[in-house]
């Protein structure tokens, strides 16, 4: 079966030194990429704009703030928005949140991980990028024990690697990859 | 390269649980407990979004030690319990003055109000205390705090008595201290509070206005004749048909050129855009058609 199929979203999160990766990811990912992609970074919260002005300059693909309860479609990414949660429904919606923070988060890339990993079970495709924290880990954790591809950037290529190392200390990963082995293997997706 | 190593963990996913205590939480567990829910205390929460209900059960089987569903039963049978639910499964806001822009925005619409009767502001389901602090403190510095009676409905006495004695659940002074400094305020934040107990109260000379109700708003009479709703990021925990009940039950009560707001990220429902003016769409406030209440500047 083509992974394209196998597919109905793939989910990033990342935090400090992730704005620049997710940026060269989305400028060299294939215009007419067929498959949602969520994106769920740590930003600061009395920031609203900015962030995803700053990624759709560089970006592909047209990249929205989703608002709560937005159907979820392909080719378009969708950038948690500041000071709220975000979770995939099972109606392949999205759901916002202002409950507690989370990891000391919100939006809180596990929160968002383990949401995508219920919802989408093995057709999620999670990947955890550069980051000073363990948010994210938790989720990542999930999407693999749900069958769920899982995609660590290589430590070695990270600002601060102590995301991806948490994930990696919690599951074995699918891959552990570069940025720009990360872009290769989703371009492979759409063709 | 990249390297494929297979899946040899076995699925114990927490996550998938739903509770750390063992119990499973599926959909038809879920539905199953929030459908008892919304028959034995009458609200809607049948229509909460699943993954939302999913959280906050699994916070409530935790916290009190429940081993199945039927205990879950019988702690909402006991009458003694009821007000904890609520005050349990609801989301506190999150902080005082969220989304500075909002608030210089609303400061600026209340500068223009043309004031003759009081004015009731309506916040219909408040769980805690800082959106209406936030508001209190907006229209003292406009020397307005005697045209305004504050109604904060929700169904939990115990947040409700909170809210009126000013007491705040969570200080998170550093983060409401930052929005003050951001909507620019007249004053010095620490002016309008003290700690008592380690707990945030605000000034009571700022809440003696504030009238509760206790109920969830969608199953007592609405108040009448409301110029202002607050109702900013209530309907994120609710589905679209109960929405659409929500601001259809808000907008009634609302006088002609009342203003309502929601959060930023929520939607208004397309059935209502005709009976409104959209005054600000990036802080989603929205004018009723009408001109009970005058707004000079708008």
């Amino acid at each position: 079966m083509n992974d394209n199929i196998r597919y109905k979203a793939i989910i990033i999160g990342g935090s400090a030194g992730s704005f620049t990766v997710v940026s060269k990811i989305l400028s060299k990912m294939n215009p007419d990429f067929p498959i949602p992609v969520i994106v769920c970074m740590h930003r600061l919260k009395h920031v609203r704009s900015g962030l995803v002005e700053g990624l759709n300059l560089k970006s592909n693909i047209k990249v929205i703030e989703p608002n709560d309860k937005e159907k979820i479609v392909g080719n378009r990414i969708y950038l948690a928005p500041s000071n709220y949660h975000l979770f995939i429904e099972f109606d392949n919606t999205i759901h916002l949140s202002t409950e507690e923070t989370f990891n000391h988060s919100r939006p809180a890339i596990d929160h968002a991980f383990s949401s995508a990993a219920y919802a989408y079970r093995d057709k999620v495709l999670g990947i955890i990028l550069t980051g000073a924290n363990r948010d994210g880990a938790n989720g990542m954790k999930e999407i693999h024990f749900k069958n769920g591809t899982t995609i660590v950037q290589d430590p070695e290529s990270c600002d601060i690697d102590t995301m991806p190392k948490a994930a990696l200390n919690l599951f074995e990963p699918d891959y552990i990859l570069t940025p720009d082995k990360i872009t290769e293997y989703l371009n492979q997706l759409s063709v | 390269m990249a390297r494929y190593l297979s899946k040899t963990i076995p699925s114990t996913s927490s996550f998938e649980n739903g509770s750390r205590n063992g119990v499973a939480f599926g959909i038809k567990e879920i539905k199953e407990l929030s459908s008892y829910m919304a028959e034995r205390l009458g609200m809607p929460y049948d229509h909460s979004p699943l993954s939302f209900l999913k959280r906050r059960l699994s916070y409530i089987f935790r916290k009190h030690n429940l081993r199945n569903i039927e205990e879950f039963k019988q702690l909402l049978n006991s009458d003694d319990y009821l007000g904890r639910f609520h005050a349990n499964f609801s989301v506190n806001t999150t902080e005082m003055f969220r989304d500075p822009g909002f608030w210089r925005y609303l400061r600026t619409l209340l500068k223009s109000l043309s004031i003759s009767d009081k004015i009731n502001v309506w916040l219909p389901e408040i769980a805690s205390g800082e959106e209406v602090f936030s508001f209190l403190i907006i229209i003292d510095e406009l020397e307005l705090t005697d045209r305004f009676n504050v109604i904060c409905q929700h169904p939990s006495l115990q947040k409700l008595n909170n809210i009126k004695k000013g007491i705040l659940e969570d200080k998170n002074l550093e983060v409401n201290k930052s929005n003050y400094t951001r909507i620019e305020g007249q004053k010095s934040f620490n002016d309008y509070y003290t700690i008592d107990n380690n707990r945030f109260v605000l000034n009571q000379s700022l809440v003696k206005n504030i009238e509760i109700v206790h109920g969830h708003f969608l199953t007592v009479p609405a108040p009448s004749e409301v110029g202002i709703i607050l109702f900013r990021n209530k309907m994120l925990y609710y589905d679209k048909e109960i929405s659409v009940s929500c601001i259809s039950k808000l907008i009634s009560s609302l006088l002609p050129g009342g203003v309502i707001a929601i959060g930023a990220k929520e939607q208004m429902p397309d059935s209502f855009e005709s009976g409104l003016n959209c005054l600000n769409i990036k802080e989603k406030i929205y004018k009723k058609h009408g001109f009970e209440i005058i707004w000079e500047n708008e």
